[in-house]
């Protein structure tokens, strides 16, 4: 069970994502060729610190309004004078700090996760009736081709959020809700199933929306069998690739997923994610185009058949009211004659030609309706800290939806490849960052998968550990760790259809031995680091790369350095710190408070931030040292 | 300095229950409450890399009164009191009269952080309360004037007369402390750097325990030692000069030193400290988020900013009624404040008006009074 079962509400709004861009070339992380220009906003083809580099990394939904109630008998509820759930809005935490969005690592930027971010629903007098914390997961399905030229980058791409909810709450109030009553009885376990599914982003500095985009989301039940980050079900995959590499049909489809849910015999499709859009990021019209299940499950994309190649279940609907209100998850009732072949015979979309009923395929059920997928699959594996440095996912294998016993897995490591994506050359050609492209990958044989050849069980599902190695050097050079590409697949001559970026990565730390006590000289290349990547913290808040303004603020950096992982202000927000550099850190900064004792002045340690110091009436025994010093006045005299 | 309406005093110093010193308390918290925005604007007013000691100067004044916040509020839970942080942060309008304030008294805005905004506002609030003449007035000043004639009594006669009315219920054997609820309180050596103060973790259980809470809330800031002459600008406390003088400092444009000639052994005619009003945004003074223009750049940042301002608010709230941990919380969503203004600072606060004035961080959604 999950959100593409009943009951489920809808929802749509805005989000707000506002990532930091200067540490999108990982040639900004070498401290030795960095620029002051790599702080400031990308000017022309001088790219700097690219379209935002001042971004604080909050993600968070806004003016998000709950569209629609499907209660478990599935049938649609837009009325509020039915159900006061219909008044809701979904929000945030109302009372911590704000989520963070972080990608994996530099060199894969293709895995955004948020942190620390929990999802609230409030009445219409604000009092909050249920609030979750979104676990933490990455963004799946990724395209960058969902709006047509002139949308640029990334306002052009679209992704899918998909989690749970954990530790639920609901307010005794929601009871008066029908619809809530029927979603906490149909849950397991205080979580619910989220998707979010989130594009038309805005880049462009100059408009109020910087750093907004569209969200259209849905929560449902969650089920402790059910993978937490996708659908298995039946997916639709394209078998065409364009430049971009975004795997889409000839009108511009992307991959989507579906499921027969067997409570109400409809098929619930998924396609929020899947549809392009306008210049103005409004679903397009793309006809008429019909869902069938394909008679011959060898028919292709593209290909014409005649109208005994199909039977038909019913008619796509790509209206942006779909888009909003349900949020783009279509409910077609199975024909009797399509549900004689729906369980074995591959789902299609598929477009009538003319009155005899031929039609051409426009996208497909993935071949065979082979689907395998890991519910987790981005990973930080960390040598320096023997629990850290292994993880586990379960992989999940299914034909036509069925859960697939005995399926054999196997595993491809990526070759050495460099980061061509994240490292474009400015003009003037000066201006381009001098440090040398990072190589991913190597070295070879670092990350084991055990087992290396994976059997699911008679529930389709096979648990696999990751293990880093006991030791890793730098072969990034200038910034900690490696990163990992690893594709997988069934074993044998028939593999599943995947999604370009529908990897397992795992970033590995470097191993550091940190000194016992460490000093400034120790600390300083990596708060150095820190703060070149982060102008909003270092120009915003304070130079942490001072040693003056670094020492005064030991407690409060001690204090955010140590907080949990899923914290929202755990930092640095980009997690990717090993644990021996952090817990250096720690150390430095606890010994700065042992040492100094605490500032007694509250207005020396915001002017501690200043880096010419601040004038304050000096103590006796500094008078005292000074006197004799080449530099002391010689009218300074003893109090 | 804070002049104090008689009709509150004089309903202070009759109570017969302890609901009315409660009340006084309530008064004593929206008032340390209300000076957070004051402070806040000013500080966002400034620009990023000037002005940094006025900018350092003003976030540590709000910094101790959030300290003096926790104070008051730790007292109020002592004697049975809840502190509704939320609806009393969101009903805050201005310009306005700090509660329990004459009219004619002070009266704080929200703008920038020029010299005339810092003599007017912040070293009013922070102004002594004491008859000597201070450095750089020649005659008294009109709050002191004010003060005098109309016998009004001060902040610090007003908490007096709070712990006079505390003892008064003890010894008539209705203990106001009976049910300190020390659970609830927040132990301020977790939170604030510890500077010269002398009541502990600034929980309050008992007299003794309340009456070092108000020493500590009514000495900071102020420095000069009541009705003591000749002045002592550190006011005992070590480093650097209580917060009056360091605006002083600021507004007069030269430091303070000893001067054996000035009526008070003080003047500011030291080294030259400089404002710089190119280092300073030219502020919409009182801004609310409906003065922004729906869909503009500002009302966007503008109402994220109003959405973390009432959400520190919120977490406040849980913090002094029942999870005193969650100030954990409350810090960092500070931090994304101060963050988050830096945003609003970059729009025009008329998008058609590009060089005038800069769109201030809104601490109210109208003008209007809250129904």
């Amino acid at each position: 069970m999950s959100y593409l079962n009943f009951p489920r509400l809808t929802f749509s709004g805005e989000f707000q994502a506002d990532i930091s861009t200067v540490n999108n070339d990982p040639r900004h992380f070498d401290n030795s060729t960095f620029e002051p220009e790599f702080q400031e906003f990308q000017q022309g083809s001088q790219y700097n610190g690219w379209w935002n580099p001042i971004g604080t990394g909050i993600f968070r939904l806004s003016g998000c309004k709950v569209k629609t109630l499907l209660g478990t008998d599935g049938i649609p509820v837009t009325d509020p004078a039915l159900d006061a759930a219909l008044n809701c809005v979904v929000g945030n935490s109302p009372d911590r700090p704000s989520g963070k969005l972080v990608d994996l690592d530099p060199d894969w930027q293709l895995a955004s996760c948020i942190y620390g971010f929990s999802v609230s629903l409030a009445d219409e007098n604000g009092k909050v009736v249920m609030q979750g914390n979104y676990q933490p997961n990455p963004f799946r399905d990724l395209w960058f081709s969902r709006a047509p030229a002139p949308v640029p980058g990334d306002s052009a791409a679209s992704a899918m959020f998909q989690s749970v909810l954990t530790d639920v709450k609901w307010h005794e109030d929601a009871m008066n809700s029908p619809f809530f009553k029927e979603l906490i009885k149909a849950s397991e376990r205080a979580q619910l199933s989220i998707r979010l599914t989130t594009y038309a982003f805005t880049g462009d500095k100059n408009d109020p929306k910087f750093m907004y985009g569209k969200v259209v989301g849905v929560i449902g039940p969650a089920y402790t069998e059910e993978p937490n980050s996708f659908i298995l079900g039946r997916r639709f995959m394209p078998t065409t690739q364009n430049a971009a590499q975004d795997m889409i049909s000839g009108n511009g489809i992307t991959c989507f997923s579906s499921i027969i849910d067997k409570s109400t015999n409809t098929l619930q499709l998924d396609f929020s994610n899947a549809l392009p859009t306008d210049a103005d990021f409004r679903i397009q019209n793309l006809g008429m185009l019909e869902f069938a299940v394909l008679t011959n499950p060898l028919t292709a994309q593209d290909t014409q058949i005649g109208p005994d190649g199909y039977c038909m279940i019913g008619a796509l609907d790509c209206s942006e009211a779909l888009q909003n209100n349900l949020s783009g998850i279509q409910s077609l009732a199975i024909p009797d004659a399509a549900r004689a072949l729906i369980h074995d015979h591959p789902l299609a979309l598929i477009q009538i030609l003319d009155e005899r009923g031929n039609a051409s395929v426009c996208i497909r059920e993935a071949l065979l309706g082979l689907e395998v997928r890991p519910d987790q699959f981005a990973f930080r594996l960390d040598p320096n800290d023997a629990s850290a440095n292994q993880s586990e996912t379960t992989f999940h294998a299914a034909r036509y939806g069925i859960p697939m016993e005995n399926a054999e897995l196997e595993f491809w490591f990526g070759s050495p490849v460099l980061d061509y994506g994240n490292t474009p050359a400015s003009e003037p050609a000066d201006m381009t960052p001098k440090a040398l492209l990072p190589v991913n990958n190597v070295p070879a044989q670092v990350v084991k998968l055990v087992p290396e050849r994976p059997v699911t069980d008679k529930h389709g599902k096979v648990k696999v550990k990751i293990h880093g190695p006991r030791v890793m050097g730098t072969p990034r050079e200038y910034f900690d760790g490696q990163l990992y590409i690893i594709s997988y697949n069934f074993a044998g001559k028939n593999p599943a259809v995947q999604q370009t970026y529908d990897k397992v990565v795992a970033v590995v730390f470097s191993t550091f031995d940190a000194p016992e006590k460490p000093n400034w000289a120790d600390v300083q290349p990596i708060l150095q680091q820190y703060a070149n990547l982060y102008p909003v913290m270092s120009h915003g808040l304070f130079d942490f790369s001072k040693q003056a303004q670094a020492d005064t603020n030991a407690r409060i950096l001690h204090f955010v350095f140590n907080k949990h992982f899923d914290d929202p202000d755990y930092m640095p927000v980009t997690r990717d710190l090993s644990s021996s550099k952090r817990k250096m850190l720690l150390s430095y900064f606890a010994g700065v408070m042992a040492a100094n004792g605490q500032i007694s002045d509250t207005q020396q340690i915001y002017t501690g931030r200043c880096p010419m110091g601040f004038i304050r009436k000096p103590r006796p025994q500094e008078i005292e040292a000074g006197l004799d010093s080449v530099t002391s006045s010689k009218l300074r005299s003893k109090r | 300095m804070l002049l104090i309406k008689p009709e509150v005093m004089k309903r202070l110093r009759e109570a017969q229950d302890i609901s009315v010193v409660q009340d006084m308390l309530i008064s004593a918290f929206t008032l340390e409450l209300a000076t957070l925005p004051t402070y806040f604007t000013g500080a966002f007013s400034v620009k990023a890399g000037a002005n940094q000691e006025a900018w350092a100067l003003v976030q540590s004044v709000a910094l101790e009164e959030m300290l003096h916040l926790t104070l008051a509020c730790n007292l109020l839970i002592s004697i049975g009191g809840n502190p509704e942080i939320l609806k009393t942060g969101l009903g805050l309008k201005f310009p306005t009269q700090l509660p329990m304030n004459v009219d004619e008294g002070l009266s704080v805005s929200l703008q920038a952080l020029t010299k005339e905004h810092i003599y007017q506002v912040f070293m009013g609030i922070e102004r002594p309360d004491t008859r000597t003449p201070l450095p750089g007035e020649t005659a008294l000043h009109r709050l002191t004037t004010l003060k005098i004639e109309k016998g009004y009594n001060s902040i610090g006669d007003f908490y007096e007369a709070i712990l006079l009315k505390l003892a008064e219920f003890q010894v008539a054997g209705d203990d106001p402390f009976a049910h300190p609820r020390e659970e609830r309180q927040v132990n301020i050596l977790k939170w604030f750097p510890p500077t010269n103060r002398k009541c502990g973790n600034g929980k309050v259980t008992n007299l003794a325990s309340a009456k070092a809470v108000i020493h500590t809330i009514v000495s900071q800031g102020e420095g000069v030692t009541v009705e003591k002459t000749p002045i002592d600008p550190y006011g005992g406390l070590e480093g650097s000069f209580a917060h009056f003088f360091k605006f002083g400092e600021i507004f007069y444009g030269n430091r303070l030193v000893e001067n054996a000639l000035a009526p008070s052994g003080w003047s500011y005619s030291g080294a030259p400290v400089a404002l710089d009003q190119q280092g300073i945004h030219n502020f919409l003074p009182n801004a609310a988020l409906s003065d922004y223009a729906p869909g503009s750049g500002a009302y966007v940042a503008g109402a994220d900013f109003y959405n973390v301002y009432k959400r520190l608010l919120t977490s406040l709230d849980h913090v002094f009624n029942g999870a005193p941990d969650q100030l954990n919380a409350a810090l960092g969503i500070m931090y994304e404040l101060k963050l988050v203004a830096q945003k609003v600072v970059q729009y025009p606060a008329n998008p058609s008006d590009p060089d005038g004035l800069v769109a201030a961080p809104p601490f109210m959604l109208t003008h209007c009074e809250p129904a």
